[in-house]
């Protein structure tokens, strides 16, 4: 054997201690979910590579999640112009018809999709699952793929205890009373990184239920705390709603 | 080996190994190579391109090993950490850092031939201001020119005052002047009793310096003249060489 | 004891200046200046979500950028030595090969580690600057990120010594790293692929896992990486492992 072979064979027994090591720590993985679950989205497979392979799938995890929330921040313009023709054909004389709830809010078809891909990434974003969730079930009316989403999380994440909570918040919904609603919803609304869109929801539910100490509680922490303008005001102006009432 | 030798050559051979597909081809620098070195005197090893000048100096440096025979430095193998510790070797074209200053990689060179900082800092500065650097102390090395190379190349071989010195074309690319203050300063280490052996395929520089010169041709032995030989040959040293490899 | 580490010491001092002088090291600390503050953006756009992001990005780059760099001086540390012949003027002096390529590791450690703080620094200003403050599990990212770049540094530093260049080892040491992170998938189709045992399995094995140190990727999940001890013992067998087997090449060769 030529000299050099013979020293790089004498120089891999030095590896043998962390071969040794290596048999079981490989299989060492944490609690994410495998490659083979990470669902491609928009031709993500490259990306998603890369979230991998360098370590980093909760940064891409929050990229997805900006994506997400600007796609779901933006006019859908198609659906506007259904909306649009529907009434040019339809209502040209003044007549009215219900569409239901979840008409004239959009449809945003891929919501779904990257609410769950993000989720592949990082179940453990729980701001963004619950965001997801709240969205389907509170603004887009759709209850059924809230409850799917959470229920993935839950599988990929079961000791994440804001996934119950509002999951089984969604499961009282519909009921005349919300108080358990809120009983279930508010140690997720307290949480400092909660959606403020669920913070407003429990605030809401709150005042539903007659509590209005606990719906000026959250608005207050809405006015002071929400980035977002738009919550922000509207909290304010809850709360002198409130003031009368919670005295 | 005898008292008065600084090294010596017995019957050494040095096969290099070039990797090439498949078997490596071996390449004979030197073989049968047997000499003497004397204590205090400057030794020149002469040669043209190939000769095994460079593989000379590096076996007694203690960076090759010899194929066959053996190679003693001051009465040891010269790869023993003792023996390093007192020699010097400069090789062809020394590589500094371009950022540091030259005290700064002396005293690195110092540290690491086994000096603690409180002897290294005298003696960087004595080496310095001995090879003609002190006026350049401020300088970075990357603004050094080809002389102040090598004449930096020679302080580290001597930071460490030791009692062999190896230079290997300590004058290659420099112009006239600076191989002039290069001679003066080998020459001056024969006075400080140092033991130097240089190598150079530069006839008239050799002929200037040393005691003897050993010449090679094709990796042996071909001649070993005294200085009193060529200083009385009509043609110098050149004539003593060409009669020598033909 | 002392022969050994008194020359490792003073080879790693040197190295590491020169690694903290390199203009690399300059441009990577600068590179990541900008695209640490440029995460500002990214913090806004995620609303809410503006610490999770801004930590997120700044642990992800700290790391990648540490990454680039300790690939790129552990693929030259003995290299660009042997290259510019400088490699002569040291081992012609007393310096046991051993105690020469423990100080070119620690040194690339020890840049890694400088590297880190000094652009932990400039993120943790950042998150100050909105509002946000580090907190250990934070710093606990970082000193796993550090364990994961000694530990891809030593890779690359073993395999410099039979590499035919910088490049090669530098192209080895970024495939190694993505590897490292599909470790436990690739044992998981190997195991599919060949079966339980197989030795494609066992291969599959072999790949160190990059995921015991990859505590950044799951900051509050619990057990998400190895525990501190573990982490250190792995990376600890893999840096013996490299440096004797980068011994075992240079303790024979010839300059």
């Amino acid at each position: 054997m030529p000299p050099c072979l013979r020293d790089i064979a004498a120089g891999l027994l030095f590896f043998l201690p962390a071969l040794a090591l290596n048999l079981g720590a490989v299989r060492h993985r944490p609690p994410l979910p495998p490659v083979s679950e990470i669902r491609e989205v928009r031709r993500s497979a490259a990306e998603d590579a890369a979230a991998v392979s360098l370590g980093a799938r909760r940064l891409f995890a929050d990229i997805w999640f900006i994506r997400l929330m600007q796609y779901y921040g933006t006019r859908e313009s198609v659906h506007d112009e259904k909306v649009l023709a529907h009434h040019e054909h339809h209502h040209a004389d003044g007549s009215v018809c219900d569409h239901g709830p979840g008409w004239e809010k959009g449809e945003y078809p891929e919501f779904v999709p990257l609410s769950l891909h993000v989720m592949d990434l990082d179940p453990w974003f729980h701001s963004a699952v619950i965001y997801s969730a709240a969205s389907l079930a509170y603004n887009l009316n759709r209850p059924a793929e809230a409850r799917e989403v959470l229920e993935l999380a839950i599988k990929r994440a079961p000791r994440e205890w804001r996934y119950h909570s509002v999951l089984a918040a969604l499961g009282h919904s519909g009921e005349e009373s919300p108080r358990e609603i809120v009983r279930l919803l508010l140690p997720v609304a307290r949480q400092p990184d909660c959606p403020t869109m669920l913070k407003n929801q429990t605030a809401f539910l709150s005042k539903r239920a007659g509590d209005y100490a606990t719906a000026a509680e959250i608005y207050r922490d809405i006015a002071e705390n929400a980035p977002e303008k738009e919550y922000a005001g509207r909290a304010r102006r809850e709360l002198e709603k409130l003031e009368g009432k919670t005295r | 080996m005898s008292g008065n030798e600084a090294a010596v050559f017995d019957k050494v051979g040095k096969t290099y190994l070039l990797p090439r597909l498949g078997r490596p081809q071996p390449l004979e620098a030197v073989k049968g190579v047997s000499f003497g070195i004397r204590r205090g005197e400057i030794l020149g090893l002469l040669g043209l391109n190939g000769a095994g000048k460079t593989t000379l100096m590096k076996l007694m440096a203690g960076l090759l090993a010899p194929t066959s025979g053996t190679v003693r430095v001051l009465g040891s193998d010269p790869r023993n950490p003792e023996t390093r510790r007192r020699t010097g070797f400069l090789p062809e074209l020394p590589y500094f850092y371009p950022r540091y200053r030259p005290a700064e990689a002396l005293a690195y060179y110092a540290s690491l031939s086994g000096m603690d900082r409180a002897a290294a800092a005298p003696a960087v500065a004595s080496v310095m201001a001995k090879v003609g650097l002190a006026p350049h102390a401020d300088k970075r090395i990357s603004e050094f020119s080809k002389g102040m190379m090598q004449r930096l190349g020679l302080a580290q071989a001597l930071v460490h005052s030791p009692d062999l010195v190896m230079l290997d074309e300590p004058a290659s690319g420099l112009d006239p002047i600076a191989i002039h203050d290069m001679r003066v300063l080998i020459s001056g280490l024969r006075e400080e009793g140092r033991t130097v052996v240089l190598s150079s395929h530069s006839i008239s520089e050799l002929e200037k310096v040393a005691d003897r010169v050993v010449m090679l041709s094709r990796g042996g032995v071909v001649s070993c003249v005294e200085s009193s030989a060529w200083r009385g040959a009509e043609g110098g040293l050149e004539t003593l060489f060409m009669e020598a490899v033909r | 004891m002392k022969a050994f580490f008194s020359p490792a010491l003073r080879v790693a001092s040197h190295s590491l200046r020169l690694h903290l002088r390199d203009r690399f090291f300059g441009l990577f600390l600068l590179f990541a200046l900008l695209l640490i503050y440029s995460s500002l953006l990214v913090g806004v756009m995620a609303v809410y979500q503006e610490r999770r992001a801004l930590m997120d990005f700044g642990l992800a780059l700290m790391e990648l950028m540490g990454l680039a760099f300790c690939v790129y001086a552990s693929a030259t540390a003995v290299s660009s030595e042997v290259e510019t012949k400088t490699i002569y003027l040291v081992f012609s002096r007393p310096v046991p090969r051993h105690s020469y390529l423990l100080g070119k590791m620690l040194a690339v450690f020890g840049a890694a580690a400088v590297l880190l703080a000094a652009t932990a620094v400039m993120h943790s200003s950042l998150l100050l600057l909105r509002g946000h403050a580090p907190d250990g599990l934070y710093f606990a990212a970082l000193g796993y990120s550090w364990l994961k770049l000694t530990l891809i540094s030593s890779l690359v530093f073993a395999v410099s010594m039979f590499s035919t260049s910088a490049l090669s080892s530098m192209v080895i040491g970024f495939i190694l790293w993505m590897l490292g992170h599909f470790a436990p998938e690739t044992v998981f189709m190997a195991a599919q692929a060949g079966g339980e045992g197989s030795p494609l399995e066992f291969l599959a094995r072999l790949i160190p896992n990059f995921q015991l140190f990859n505590f950044k990727d799951a900051l509050d999940v619990p057990g998400a990486a190895a525990p501190p001890a573990l982490a250190l013992a792995y990376a600890a067998a893999w840096w013996a492992g490299s440096y004797g087997f980068a011994w075992a090449l240079l303790r024979r060769k010839e300059f």
